[in-house]
This record gives C-alpha cells, sequence and structure tokens, in this order.
C-alpha cells in the first residue's frame, strides 16, 4: 500500500509564494491521476465566477501513477482548467519530458494560480520553486522561448552536466489571448485544445522549466521492466503496431477519405481526391526524415519531416504534420500540398495555436468570403478555399489579433455571432470548441462522441469510427451509439487517468488487465476492473457537475446545423441525414445509460452510488489566491 | 571475449529512453534517468542516439582524473572507474568526447557505463524496445 496520496506542488504567481499539498491516499482507487484527478480537483476549485482568463482561475498540470515508469506509456500530462473557449471543464494533454521531470521532483501535479505582475516563468526543480522575470522571452515564439529557457536553465548547472529538463512555452498567441492557444511541451508537441495558453498568458507565465533528480515512484520498478519489455516484444509482432510506427497518425486519412469522413472545405465535403499521394500516408512518408518517440514508447508514432524549400525560402523541419492537421490545415481549406502543410503546422507550433481550432476558424472564414458574408476590408482580407499565402497571413493575424484574424481569435462560435447571417449553421463546433478532422455524419456515434464531450468537440474521448467504419457497426444508425460511446468513454477515461497513452493500448494491443498489474507493480496496491470501471463512471460524472456547474447542459450537448441537417454530396455517407431527433434519442439513451435524467443532470441515487453526493463544496479559489 | 563497449545502430534507435530507465534500475533499483549512465540527448527534430562510454582506446578521462581513479582493465580491456573514491570535481566529464561520463545527483560521484559487468550484462539492451543496442552479455535474467 502506497503510504502517502497524490502530491500537488501550488503556485501563486500573485504572491510568489508556492506550498505542497499532499492529498488523500485514497484518490489513487477513486480517480488515479489524469483526468480522474484533474475532475476532483476542478470540483474544488471551479466555480461560476472564475473567470477563465482571471486570476483566481488554477492551471493544474497533471500525470498519473505510472508517470515516468516505461509502462506503455507513461510521459503525458493533462492541463485542466476551465477553458476560455468553453467556458467550461478543458483537459488537454501533450507529451514532454515535463511530465517525468515533476514526479522526479516529488509531484504528481502542479497548479498555478493568480497572475504575475510583469512576465515571468517559472523554473521548479527538486528542491525549490524560482519565479524569474521574462523580459527577454515575453514576444519571442514558442520555439524561441523553449530553446532559451533551456540555455538559462543549463546556465545554472554544473559543468558538463546535460540539462535534461521538461519545458512548456506559450507563443505569442497565447499572449495575446487567442481562445485556441496551446501550450507547447518540448517544442513540437502541443497541450493544443481548448484554449489552455491563453489562461498561461493571462497568468503572464510564458514558460515552465521543471527539472527533478530524484527517484520515479514505483514500489517494483524490475516488474514493470519486464512486464513493458514483454509488451514491447508483442508491439515488434502487431501488425496494427507495425503500421503506427511506420506511418504514423497520417495512414488515419487513408482510412478517413475513403470512408467519406474527412473534413474538406469547411465540412462541405467528406471526401478530397486530390489528397491522395500527397497528403496521406504515402506523401507523409516520402518527406519523413526521423521519428520520434515519447519517454518510454516502443511506437514512435510522430514523424519529423523536412522539406528544401525552393529559391528564397528556407529549409524546413517540422515535428508532424499528424493526421488532425493534415486534414484540418490541408483539406479543410481545400489545399492538397504538404509543404504547405508542413509549412502552416511549423507557423501555428511558433505561435502556439492549436492546429485544429485553427483549421476549423480558417476554413470558417474561407467559407464566409465565398459566401460573400463578409463586409469591408475583411471581405478584402480573407483567403478563399486552396489560397495557401492567403492562409498562412490569417494565421498570423489570429496570433497577433489582427482585422479577420482579430475576429477569429475568439474562436468560430463567436466569429459566427459576429458575421451572422446565418453563418452559425456551418460553424463547426460544440460547445465553443471547434471540430477535429472527423466528419461526424460519416459515422453517427461520432456526431455523440463530440455532443457529449465535456470539453466540446473532441475525438480523444471516444473514437466511434474505429467500430463503425473499422470494426462492421452500421455508421448510418443511431441503434446502439449511446452504449458504444458510453464504453468507448469509460476505456479511454481509465487509460487518460493513469495517464497513460492510448496508442500503445491499442496498437499492441493490450487490455486494462494488462494495465492493472502495471498499477499494482507501481503503487504495491491491487486494483481490479471493477475498481477502473467505478472509476470511469465516477469521473464521468464528476466533470458533468462541474460543467453543470459553470453552466453547460444539455443545450449546450449539440452540434451545428450543417451535421445535423445537411446531407453530404459525396462519398459513402451521401445524402445520410441524422436529424436534431436522432441526435436526441442518442442523448437520451446516453443519459440514461449514465445514470442522469432527461436534462443531462446526474440523479441523487447515481451521486450516491459513486460517492460525489457531498465531496466538498468548490471553493472557487478563495482559499487558494489568498494565500 | 565480450565486446569493448556498447553498440548502437542509430538507424534503430527511435530516443525513447527506455535505456536511461532500465541503466537506473539496474544500477540503483530505481526509474531514474538522471542516474542512469547512457543518455539520449534532448535534441527533438533531428534525434541522436544515447551517449555511453567507449571504453576509448586512448581514454582522456584516464589522464583527467586529477586521483587517478579511472585506469584500463588487463583482464577485459574495460576503463574501469573506482566511484566509490570519487570526490566529484567534474575533471572527467569535461574531458570525455562522447560527453558519456556523468554525476550522479544521489551521491555527487563519476558514473559511467560498465556493460553491467558482473550483473548479466547490459540492462538497457536487454529493455530496448526497438533492439537498437547490443554489446556483453546476453543481460539480467538471460546472462
Amino acid at each position: 500500500m502506497a503510504a502517502a496520496g497524490p502530491r500537488i506542488l501550488w503556485v501563486n504567481l500573485s504572491t510568489g509564494r508556492s506550498w505542497e499539498e499532499g492529498l488523500d491516499p485514497a484518490l489513487w482507487r477513486l480517480y488515479l491521476g489524469g483526468r480522474g484527478l484533474g475532475s476532483y480537483l476542478a470540483r474544488r476549485h471551479l466555480r461560476p465566477d472564475v473567470a477563465p482568463l482571471g486570476e483566481r482561475n488554477p492551471l493544474f498540470f497533471l500525470t498519473g501513477p505510472l508517470t515516468g515508469t516505461v509502462a506503455p506509456v507513461g510521459s503525458k500530462f493533462v492541463v485542466v482548467t476551465r477553458s476560455p473557449a468553453t467556458e467550461g471543464f478543458l483537459d488537454s494533454y501533450a507529451s514532454g519530458a515535463l511530465a517525468v521531470e515533476l514526479r522526479q521532483c516529488g509531484y504528481d501535479g502542479l497548479a498555478v494560480v493568480g497572475r504575475a505582475a510583469a512576465p515571468s516563468w517559472l523554473e521548479v526543480a527538486d528542491g525549490g520553486v524560482k519565479l524569474h522575470a521574462a523580459s527577454e522571452l515575453w514576444g519571442l515564439d514558442a520555439l524561441e522561448a523553449d530553446a532559451r529557457v533551456r540555455e538559462l536553465v543549463a546556465g545554472g548547472l554544473g559543468p558538463g552536466e546535460p540539462a535534461g529538463c521538461g519545458v512548456l512555452a506559450i507563443g505569442p498567441a497565447g499572449e495575446n489571448l487567442v481562445s485556441f492557444a496551446g501550450i507547447n511541451s518540448d517544442q513540437g508537441r502541443q497541450a493544443g485544445r481548448g484554449g489552455a495558453g491563453a489562461v498561461m498568458g493571462a497568468k503572464r507565465l510564458k514558460a515552465i522549466a521543471v527539472r527533478g533528480t530524484g527517484p520515479v515512484p514505483a514500489e517494483d520498478p524490475r516488474g514493470i521492466l519486464e512486464l513493458a519489455r514483454e509488451h514491447n516484444l508483442k508491439l515488434a509482432e502487431s501488425p496494427l503496431g507495425k503500421a503506427r510506427s511506420r506511418f504514423g497518425t497520417p495512414l488515419t486519412l487513408d482510412i478517413t477519405n475513403r470512408a467519406g469522413m474527412l473534413p474538406t472545405r469547411n465540412f462541405s465535403s467528406g471526401v478530397f481526391p486530390e489528397a491522395q499521394g500527397e497528403l496521406d500516408s504515402v506523401g507523409v512518408e516520402r518527406r519523413t526524415v526521423a521519428s520520434r518517440s515519447c519517454f518510454g514508447c516502443g511506437v514512435a508514432c510522430s514523424k519529423v519531416t523536412r522539406f528544401a524549400g525552393s529559391g528564397m525560402e528556407p529549409l524546413l523541419a517540422v515535428e508532424g504534420p499528424e493526421y488532425e492537421t493534415l486534414g484540418m490545415l490541408g483539406s479543410n481549406l481545400g489545399i492538397a500540398s504538404l509543404p504547405f502543410v508542413m509549412r502552416a503546422n511549423h507557423l501555428c507550433d511558433r505561435l502556439g495555436l492549436d492546429t485544429i481550432s485553427t483549421g476549423a476558424v480558417v476554413g470558417f472564414a474561407m467559407e464566409c468570403a465565398e459566401r460573400g458574408l463578409l463586409g469591408g476590408e475583411w471581405a478584402q482580407e480573407a483567403p478563399r478555399f486552396g489560397d495557401e499565402a492567403g492562409a498562412l497571413r490569417l494565421i498570423e493575424d489570429i496570433a497577433f489579433r489582427r482585422g479577420l484574424g482579430g475576429l477569429l481569435a475568439r474562436g468560430v462560435r463567436a466569429a459566427a455571432q459576429v458575421v451572422g447571417q446565418g453563418s452559425d449553421r456551418f460553424a463547426m463546433h460544440s460547445k465553443g470548441l471547434e471540430f477535429p478532422a472527423y466528419e461526424p455524419r460519416a459515422a453517427f456515434g461520432a456526431a455523440l462522441a463530440y455532443a457529449v464531450s465535456p470539453r466540446g468537440a473532441c475525438h480523444r474521448r471516444a473514437w466511434p469510427p474505429a467500430r463503425e467504419v473499422l470494426g462492421g457497426v452500421p455508421p448510418f444508425t443511431v441503434e446502439g451509439k449511446a452504449q458504444l460511446v458510453k464504453e468507448m468513454y469509460d476505456e479511454n477515461c481509465v487509460l487518460h487517468s493513469l495517464l497513460v497513452c492510448d496508442f500503445p493500448f491499442k496498437f499492441i494491443p493490450l487490455t486494462l488487465q494488462d494495465y492493472a498489474r502495471y498499477v499494482e507493480l507501481a503503487l504495491g496496491q491491487a486494483v481490479t476492473l471493477e475498481d477502473f470501471s467505478r472509476l470511469a463512471d465516477r469521473v464521468e460524472t464528476c466533470i458533468r457537475l462541474v460543467n453543470l456547474a459553470l453552466g453547460l447542459g444539455r443545450e449546450q450537448d449539440t452540434l451545428p446545423a450543417r451535421t445535423l441537417e445537411e446531407p453530404l454530396p459525396e462519398g459513402p455517407p451521401a445524402g445520410k441525414i441524422l436529424g436534431r431527433e436522432g441526435l436526441d434519442r442518442m442523448l437520451d439513451e446516453y443519459y440514461a445509460l449514465r445514470g442522469w435524467d432527461r436534462e443531462g443532470r446526474p440523479r441523487p441515487e447515481t451521486l450516491q452510488r459513486l460517492g460525489l453526493e457531498d465531496e466538498g463544496g468548490p471553493d472557487g479559489g478563495d482559499q487558494i489566491v489568498g494565500r | 571475449m565480450a565486446t569493448r563497449s556498447l553498440a548502437v545502430d542509430g538507424g534503430r534507435c527511435i530516443g525513447c529512453r527506455v535505456c536511461e530507465a532500465a541503466c537506473s534500475v539496474g544500477w540503483a533499483g530505481e526509474f531514474n534517468p538522471k542516474r542512469a549512465r547512457i543518455r539520449v540527448p534532448q535534441t527533438f527534430l533531428e534525434p541522436r542516439p544515447p551517449a555511453f562510454c567507449r571504453h576509448c582506446p586512448e581514454a582522456p578521462c584516464i589522464e583527467a582524473c586529477p586521483q587517478g581513479l579511472y585506469r584500463r582493465s588487463p583482464d577485459s580491456g574495460l576503463v574501469e572507474l573506482d566511484e566509490e573514491a570519487c570526490t566529484g570535481c567534474g575533471e572527467c566529464l569535461e574531458s570525455c568526447p562522447f560527453h558519456a561520463i556523468f554525476l550522479d545527483p544521489a551521491t555527487n560521484r563519476a558514473m559511467k557505463c560498465d556493460l553491467c559487468s558482473g550483473r548479466g550484462g547490459p540492462w538497457c539492451a536487454r529493455y530496448c524496445p526497438r533492439g537498437a543496442l547490443e554489446g556483453g552479455g546476453a543481460g539480467p535474467g538471460e546472462g
């Protein structure tokens, strides 16, 4: 039995003070870490008067009980906060050394509250927290800021000692509070979704560096090594694993384009024939120069691509593009050029913008321009579908909030409200978070997954196309989809609470029973599949409570009119319509399966069953910011 | 005779750092990459294979140590370090052309790869997910 519960390092930027909080050891079994622990902390600290960009909004960076061990694969952290895009619960994930380093400092999570008086960067090391002035960093792009912080950390170490550390940084988009600014991790990785970078920017926190030299807590390290070896040997033989290792996520584009689910020209089609051989696995592999792995991972799905520009254009190397970026900045803009997508990807990495939401808002602007809905200067600035130079210009304008970019910086929902003229029909978002690169009309379960996702339209908590497109479940019906989506949410909830990447789980493949073994080896405390299943139920309902308290209920569990009412013109989903009734039926069934009422409010008996009925009221950050 | 040092197949290495984790468990019984005697440089866009002691035929560390704690083993030909006597001055770290000598943060002594001599061969090689490392015996549990 592990003696200590999760340990959180709190830093108050307003007062410069920091302190440790040791949480109840029972939380390991009830919430694990990651998403689960985040739901628990969000319920304690988020309430309606905690403004997303206000000083009382806490910014949590959380790990899990397997983080820093070599269990496949625990080098992720999750950012939990109140989202400026949705004003609801946000969990946004990234890989990075920060997760491992935090555990080596003896912490399971870092919580940043308050707002610095002047731009700052935060250094966390074994025995101390230092808040440094960031006047020389403010204004740098996110990649430059990362590199500079590493130099500063290395300068403080002994001779010859490599500055192994985890670094997070925001770019100009975060500084300028763009509602879909992300937080970069170890340069090219991002906790991209939901505007966590804007929350960090509002705190005037440019970067965080963490370096620890202590042991990663684990009861039986040798046991974990052996089990991971067994699983890595299995990975080496797995056809799914080999395909993912070779091609990375771009392989997904081959599948979605065939299934008619590749967002094209702002989701007006799900088929983009021009992508073939250019934006798909074939095209990306041609420009791949290296594979990059996360700590502890044998898959190495991340591909580094390189493009030798012509004439005065510099050589460009970028980590990516990932599938989402290929879809949202490629086909969704009607652009079939991989060098363009690489360039746009690199630009977003530098500016600190989420490539998914960026692709969605630029696609929206392009459609508005095509339809003649923009007036005055906006009409002249707005690119049309396929306009590469115009798209790059607009992306930069978003980060610096110039002209039309300033409008789009607020997200597609807010932009559609200003543009009006019925443009909300094709403002592709749920709860204010823009759609990722899967057309939900091509797999109705995906529509439900987007609608009920607590953080807004999201493909990471459940990906029903795995069954609807690849697994033989009929895609164009609502039958059984609530059950399917709940099962997928619950499974991912366990993985994202552990907190491990779900790729090894899916591509080796592993089972939750395998992870129960890892948890026992790490915590010295047996957990059962029953514990996991109750945890998923508890966490999903806990997050629902947080969102309800923040004003997000059934009315927000919805999708744009284009998704619900318009048929797609081509491909397998041509002519299929989900309809509002279809979505409503799936919602009713989903809520019932969760033990929520028709409005999506957890029933009292559900709260009692899950032990959520009296779990401390939210303190709204009052106790924290006062410290 | 065993291989003279570890060998890495740079084309297979994916920079996952499992070698670091395995090394620290082998030596210190804990997951702690800062105590590993093999390190993957954090270079991001241009991944580079890990650094480890090459047991150089002409080893600068032997000359660099003011206390003379490095020596070449007449039996194995490996460069050996008397870690127990190290005071942590860091001269050897500076001298190593492969950046493959480190200070153990827990003891403040220099440390480097010894191919897990006497512990069944290199742990890093046994646990590497891609089979990118080779050297010495078969590794713990099979050695």
